[in-house]
């Protein structure tokens, strides 16, 4: 590549020495030029404006802006900068978030140089780079049936088996060995995940809706 | 109508047998204790030339009220009855004249009209002086049967106390002595109390070294040594003595009115509730009093200061009254306790008054109650300083409760800050240089031809490591997720179940993190002990509460009760508590649910939709 075909880089991290270990890291790719480096979030946008960058690299956890709150400036009033957000956080939630307000990639720290470049050029050409090894955590709980919708615990349908047959509380408290008090609870917790009041509503519900 | 006519010439016809009788007194058969009603002639204000003009003089008025009684003063006074033995054996009597501070308390007994018996005593006569060694003054003589008898009694109230009023009872000398076995086993019994009330007070000073407790043992001697003095038993055994005189006695009455207020001011709490005009009065009053004391007991003194004593010492019940009924009005417990306990000796004050202004009639037996009353107050006093007493013990310890448990919430809190420090730096800045180690370390192997493959696997496992560390100390951005999302993130072994219903509130991030911690505390348990291929954690956020339930199919903590029962759900408690909440455990071998509920403040207004 020509020199004036250079990407222009700015780094926004507070922490000192891995800002200085990325510009080491990326100054001795010839297509790349780190135009600046900045330790504080209030800079950032000023350093923009002056530097005038292709890409960012954003921490998240800047000691007095938070780097997706950055994001958000950046993109109202920079929006042809490519953002990516290079962080400690392995979380979904934060990845999420960060795609919904429209940056462009979000790499771990600890990747290695060949994916840090490789993500530099995706962003470049117009694609996102979004770490597939963040996992999604707990989210995607399939919920099929109506009894999963209602999160009832095992216990509770179990006691809803037996109200359905037509136990009170202490004839259940003695089938399932637990105390009266517990069952009274058990029911009061039903009650309100089904939204019911009663019994007999309850065993209607219970009945229509095959639990 | 007949009977009310039947009841009244009954009357007329008694009281009319009295009047002849009032002459001369008869006695008639052994037991005899008798006040005289009825037969008693006094002359006041006068002195013979000799004693034979006693019997001569026509100065004698029959006497109405049936005690010597002669009013304010220091002048010579005479009381004189006949008396005469239907027995046709000689009897023995006992005269007993019930005052402890007489100057002269003169018996003279006259047979027909000649002198035969004569007892000269005085209040600093010591007892071995006196008939029958006796502390008071008694008279014994003895009647010859169908004979009149004379008995002239000399009565000179003792300077500084100015008071004559004694009550006469004229005993056979049987009943005499079993009259004063009662009376010393009486006096025995409520010094015992006094006594009992005095170590209550001791005990009480010795456990909370509050003022008020040595005030009330100060209180008790000042009572006792009064009662001692007034009863005649200091001045037998310290004649001619400051201790034996009657001013001592008033002196100590007087002291005994200060320290009453002083006890008065800490029982009620006075201080603390006056205004500070009121309380400097107060504290003017009790100096009023303590310098009456010390000029009876140290200065020569002055003829009128026995009245003022003694209208100051009506001046202190109706003071005491007026405290009392005060604190009632503001609302204080323990004041009805002291208007209970100095009730019956105002009233015993006020009926003295009364009976001696002649308003209410004259009943012998009040006199026999003084002491039992003092007593009395003392007592109830004590129970009420015991009250008083586990009153403020059961609060201190709820202080102490209340300090000890903001202590623990403190402490957690602020380990909680440490932690969430500790985790952010060690997740961002350790991290982050780990990271960068690891880069630099990866040009290296390109440069030496992969030599340092081994090294950046070790720094990709530090990190690794860290953020589990750091996830363990505090979840990575809590306070962003929220209690809810950090269980879920939490859970990632499948066979927990997680489940949650009702709308998600957003608690204060302490409450939440605690929340959290017992979360993470639960499932460790269950995981470690339970042996439990399910456990379900349920959450409801109820209108008013958090319901949270770790419920599992293991074999419960009774056989790993030590266990489980140890730190762990120690921690657990702990934490519930200074969250107000509730916790229920129930275990089988089928398995165990620990549910516990934290209450909040219902939703005021519509959630915050960014939250």
């Amino acid at each position: 590549m020509s020199l004036t075909k250079k990407i222009k880089i700015l780094l926004i991290d507070d922490h000192q020495l891995f800002n200085d270990g990325l510009k080491s890291l990326l100054s001795t790719e010839s297509e790349i030029e780190i135009v600046g480096q900045v330790f504080e979030g209030k800079n950032v946008l000023f350093e923009i404006q002056k530097l005038s960058p292709q890409l960012i690299f954003l921490d998240i956890n800047l000691p007095d802006e938070n780097g997706i709150e950055l994001s958000k400036k950046v993109i109202k009033d920079f929006p042809s900068v490519k953002i990516i957000l290079l962080t400690m956080y392995a979380d979904f939630q934060m990845q999420k978030e960060a795609k919904k307000i429209g940056v462009h990639g979000y790499i771990l720290k600890n990747t290695s140089k060949k994916e840090l470049l490789h993500g530099i050029s995706a962003v470049l050409e117009g694609k996102n780079c979004f770490d597939e090894k963040i996992n999604k955590g707990v989210e995607d709980i399939s919920k099929d049936d109506l009894s999963k919708k209602l999160n009832l615990t095992e216990r509770e349908k179990e006691i809803i088996k037996y109200i359905r047959e037509g136990l009170d509380s202490y004839q259940i408290a003695e089938k399932v060995n637990l105390s009266y008090l517990t069952i009274k609870t058990h029911r009061r917790n039903i009650h309100f995940k089904i939204g019911t009041s009663t019994t007999s509503e309850l065993i209607r519900f219970a009945n229509e809706n095959g639990i | 109508m007949k009977y009310i006519l039947f009841f009244i010439s009954f009357f007329l016809i008694f009281g009319d047998l009295k009047a002849q009788q009032n002459e001369v007194f008869v006695v008639k058969g052994n037991v005899l204790e008798t006040h005289l009603e009825g037969n008693i002639f006094e002359a006041k204000n006068i002195e013979f030339n000799k004693i034979e003009d006693l019997i001569f003089t026509k100065k004698w008025f029959k006497k109405v009220e049936n005690l010597a009684n002669f009013g304010y003063g220091t002048d010579e006074n005479w009381i004189y009855f006949d008396l005469k033995n239907a027995d046709s054996i000689e009897n023995k009597f006992v005269l007993f004249l019930d005052q402890t501070f007489l100057e002269k308390a003169d018996l003279y007994l006259f047979m027909d009209d000649s002198l035969i018996q004569k007892n000269e005593l005085s209040y600093s006569l010591s007892s071995n002086k006196r008939p029958f060694g006796f502390h008071n003054f008694v008279y014994p003589f003895s009647i010859k049967p169908s004979i009149q008898y004379s008995i002239f009694l000399r009565i000179k109230s003792a300077k500084n106390h100015n008071i004559s009023r004694a009550l006469i009872t004229l005993f056979d000398e049987n009943s005499f002595f079993l009259n004063q076995k009662k009376h010393q086993l009486t006096f025995g019994i409520l010094l015992g109390f006094m006594l009992f009330s005095f170590v209550v007070g001791l005990i009480l000073f010795y456990n909370s070294s509050k003022p008020i407790y040595i005030i009330y043992g100060v209180y008790i001697l000042v009572v006792l040594i009064f009662y001692l003095s007034n009863n005649g038993f200091l001045n037998v055994n310290f004649p001619n003595n400051l201790l034996g005189s009657p001013q001592f006695s008033n002196g100590i009455s007087m002291l005994g009115a200060s320290v009453q207020l002083i006890f008065i001011r800490q029982f009620l709490s006075l201080p603390s509730k006056l205004s500070r005009f009121s309380n400097q009065l107060i504290l003017v009053i009790i100096g009023y009093y303590v310098l009456l004391a010390f000029i009876y007991l140290f200065f020569p003194v002055l003829p009128f200061l026995p009245l003022i004593s003694r209208i100051s010492l009506i001046f202190l019940g109706i003071l005491l009254i007026s405290l009392c009924v005060w604190s009632i009005s503001q609302k204080s417990k323990v004041a009805y306790l002291y208007l209970f306990a100095i009730v019956p000796g105002i009233f015993l004050v006020a009926y003295f008054l009364f009976s001696a202004l002649k308003i209410l009639p004259l009943f012998f037996e009040a006199f026999a109650l003084p002491f039992p009353i003092s007593v009395y107050e003392i007592i109830v006093f004590g129970f009420g300083l015991v009250y008083v007493f586990t009153k403020e013990k059961e609060e201190t310890e709820h202080q102490l409760t209340e300090i000890k448990q903001k202590t623990a919430h403190e402490i957690i809190k602020a380990q909680e800050q440490e932690r969430q420090r500790i985790a952010q730096d060690l997740h961002d800045d350790l991290g982050s240089t780990l990271s960068m180690l690891k880069n630099k370390l990866s040009e290296s192997n390109e440069t030496f031809g992969n030599q340092l493959l081994m090294e950046m696997k070790i720094a990709d496992k530090a990190v690794e490591d860290l953020r589990e560390i750091s996830q363990n100390l505090m979840p990575v951005l809590f306070l962003q997720k929220g209690l809810k999302r950090a269980i879920q993130e939490l859970i990632s072994l499948n066979n927990i179940v997680f489940l949650s219903s009702g709308n998600e509130r957003k608690l204060d991030w302490e409450t939440e993190l605690s929340i959290f911690r017992i979360v993470k505390e639960l499932l460790n348990n269950a995981q470690k002990h339970s042996k439990a291929s399910k456990i379900e954690t349920n959450l409801i956020y109820f209108e008013d509460f958090l319901y949270l339930s770790v419920e599992d199919n293991g074999c419960g903590f009774r056989k790993t009760d030590k266990e489980i029962t140890g730190i762990g759900l120690k921690n657990i408690s702990l934490r519930v508590d200074y969250l107000n909440g509730k916790i229920s455990k129930e275990s089988s071998e089928k398995g165990t649910m620990i549910a516990i509920e934290i209450p909040y403040e219902p939703n005021k207004k519509n959630k915050n939709p960014s939250d």
